[in-house]
């Protein structure tokens, strides 16, 4: 479990460019759970992330990792690492390797994997996110399509088999099959027990992904429940500037003209039932 | 006008565009849509000459790209904001890092302030003109890159996947900055985007897949086959969805594909 209490983080504390980027933060993340965390741009939502592995460091407050405070010095960075696995908002900055096959497989690697378990992940891993690995493992990262640096980018996290997945915005630049690669691992996942938190500017996905949704808005957390309850305070998602999903939205619209729509989160469900009601 | 014309071009042995024709008037707003590795930032590269093809020939207003000594003219003219903004940052603070393309074009100082500010006003990014460019968030990054190139004012713009980091509303924001800019004044805007929602308003879409133009045409023309675009890795907007199944069910007419005209035919029923 993966528990953060009462963070502050300020970039650049004694200059004029002092930022309070994350104020008063406290959450618990349980196994299995799958979270999105939503907000505005420079709301915080890379910085929170960062704190789950220790990459940001709290000015304030503790980042606890199976109950063991992950900023004090005797934690191993390996211990973190194994547990949590995290894909960046710019997956091209953390490529280094020579081809897509060193590539994902440094991460195993480094946490001494066996080279049969190595290649099995890498291979796994590259299909989870639709590549056919024999035709991509030779080919340099670095002269990949922007979408395609970013699926390998992936790949390069799930083969480590970590056991809470945190991923930034994972399906921005991403085509229509890479989505869906990106949101079957996630929903597949959750049901073999794997912890997932994303952050997502796409409210579909928060809605129909998440189990659970954190919302930010200038540092602090001013949301953190279910996406029914959510989505349904049209003046909070207004407030923090965000929007309900096409769903919800269009149902809305339809009463003025259709009366009572009985409620339903699936967009086929509700055309079928819109269907029924001016069928003849 | 740019004007692609039977354009090829393969990095090493791998042909990436093959045989691709369209033309971008000014004053035209054309979308370009594709796959993952379909070719569009290969496409982006190749309008202002820093790709050149191997076969065919692009030229801007008429000067062909690969016309050395008029490169300098045709990237003023074409003005290009990558898919990944890091790659275009230079200076020490976003301000600096604006003036200085400003500078490089002989754009007097004072000149120069009133663009930045006006610009940095219209993106809401003016907290954001003393950081240095790359301690800012993914979203914030996206914004001063378009604003770099909108700055220097050129004829043609062309936007690859920059609302890919945005929030709904930023996105809504910089789409309706890229329709007046082409609506309003005059410029020639080619907008790259996974998200389709966001070509509704567009003049001519392009669409790509494995380096070829399988589809040119108005947005209604390209949303009328939904499968076929799923399946060449296209996502489809919701409303769009909605239309189409309706029209399956003959539930509304053949020319309803939007939200708007989803409710019009709904409502009127
Ligand atoms: N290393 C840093 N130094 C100084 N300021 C920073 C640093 N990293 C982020 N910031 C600032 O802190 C704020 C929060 O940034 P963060 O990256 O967490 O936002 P975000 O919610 O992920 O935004 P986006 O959706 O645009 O990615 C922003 O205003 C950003 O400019
Ligand atoms: N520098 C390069 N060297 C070799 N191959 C490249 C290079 N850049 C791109 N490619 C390949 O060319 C093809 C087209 O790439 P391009 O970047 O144009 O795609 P794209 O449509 O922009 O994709 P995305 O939506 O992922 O950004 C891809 O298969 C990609 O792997
Ligand atoms: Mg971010
Ligand atoms: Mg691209």
């Amino acid at each position: 479990m993966l528990e953060i209490r009462n963070v502050n983080v300020v970039y650049d504390p004694n200059t004029i460019f002092r930022k309070e980027a994350l104020t008063n933060v406290s959450l618990q993340i349980s196994s299995g759970e799958s979270i999105a965390i939503i907000g505005k741009i420079g709301s915080g939502k890379s910085t929170l992330i960062q704190l789950f592995n220790g990459l940001v460091k709290p000015d304030e407050g503790e980042v606890l990792l199976d109950g063991v405070d992950i900023n004090t010095k005797n934690v191993s960075r390996k211990e973190i690492i194994r547990k949590v696995g995290i894909v960046f908002q710019y997956p091209e900055e953390q490529f280094f390797a020579e081809t897509v096959f060193e590539e994902v497989a440094f991460g195993p690697r480094n946490l001494d994997f066996s080279q049969k378990e190595i290649k099995e992940c890498v291979y796994d891993a590259l299909r989870v996110m639709g590549f056919d690995p024999p035709s991509i493992i030779h080919r340099t990262p670095f002269s990949l399509s922007g979408g395609e640096k970013r699926r390998v980018a992936i790949a390069s996290v799930i083969a480590m088999r970590p056991e809470i997945l945190i991923l930034d915005e994972p399906t921005a630049g991403m085509d229509y099959a890479g989505k869906t690669s990106v949101i079957s691992h996630i929903r597949e996942g959750r049901t073999g027990g794997l912890t997932t938190a994303f952050v997502t500017h796409d409210m579909e996905e928060a809605f129909y992904l998440a189990n659970r949704i954190i919302a930010l808005d200038s540092g602090f957390i001013v949301f953190d429940g279910s996406p029914e309850e959510f989505f349904s305070n049209r003046n909070l998602i207004s407030q923090i500037g965000l929007e309900a999903p096409f769903v919800l939205r269009f149902r809305e619209k339809l009463l003025d003209c259709l009366g009572e729509i009985p409620f339903s989160k699936n967009l086929e469900t509700l055309v079928d039932l819109i269907g029924a009601m001016i069928g003849h | 006008m740019i004007e692609f014309r039977d354009v090829s071009f393969a990095y090493d042995k791998h042909q990436v565009v093959e045989s691709v024709s369209f033309s971008i008037e000014k004053g035209e707003f054309v979308t370009l849509i594709g796959a993952n590795g379909s070719g569009k930032s290969t496409i982006a590269c190749l309008t202002n000459g820093l790709l050149l093809p191997f076969e065919g020939k692009v030229s801007v207003d008429g000067v062909s790209t690969d016309d050395i000594s008029l490169g300098r003219t045709i990237k003023r003219k074409v003005g290009l904001v990558f898919q990944n903004p890091d790659n275009q940052f230079i200076g020490m603070t976003v301000e600096e890092d604006l003036a200085f393309g400003l500078e490089n074009e002989n754009i007097e100082r004072d000149e120069a302030m009133v663009r930045i500010a006006s610009v940095a006003e219209l993106l809401g990014i003016e907290h954001c003109l003393s950081s240095p460019p790359y301690l800012l968030s993914g979203g914030e990054k996206q914004k001063v890159a378009i604003a770099s190139v909108l700055v220097l004012m050129p004829d043609y713009i062309v936007l690859d996947e920059v609302t890919s980091l945005l929030d709904p509303f930023g996105r809504k924001e910089i789409l309706s900055i890229v329709k007046d800019l082409a609506g309003n004044q005059g410029k020639g805007v080619l907008f790259i985007t996974h998200n389709t929602e966001e070509i509704v308003d567009s003049d001519d879409v392009l669409v790509v897949s494995n380096g070829k133009i399988v589809l040119h045409g108005g947005v209604k023309e390209v949303f009328a086959d939904v499968d076929f675009l799923q399946s060449i890795g296209i996502s489809i907007p919701p409303d769009v969805y909605v239309a189409s199944i309706l029209k399956k069910k003959h539930l509304v007419g053949e020319s309803v594909f939007f939200e708007k005209e989803i409710l019009d035919a709904i409502c009127l029923k």
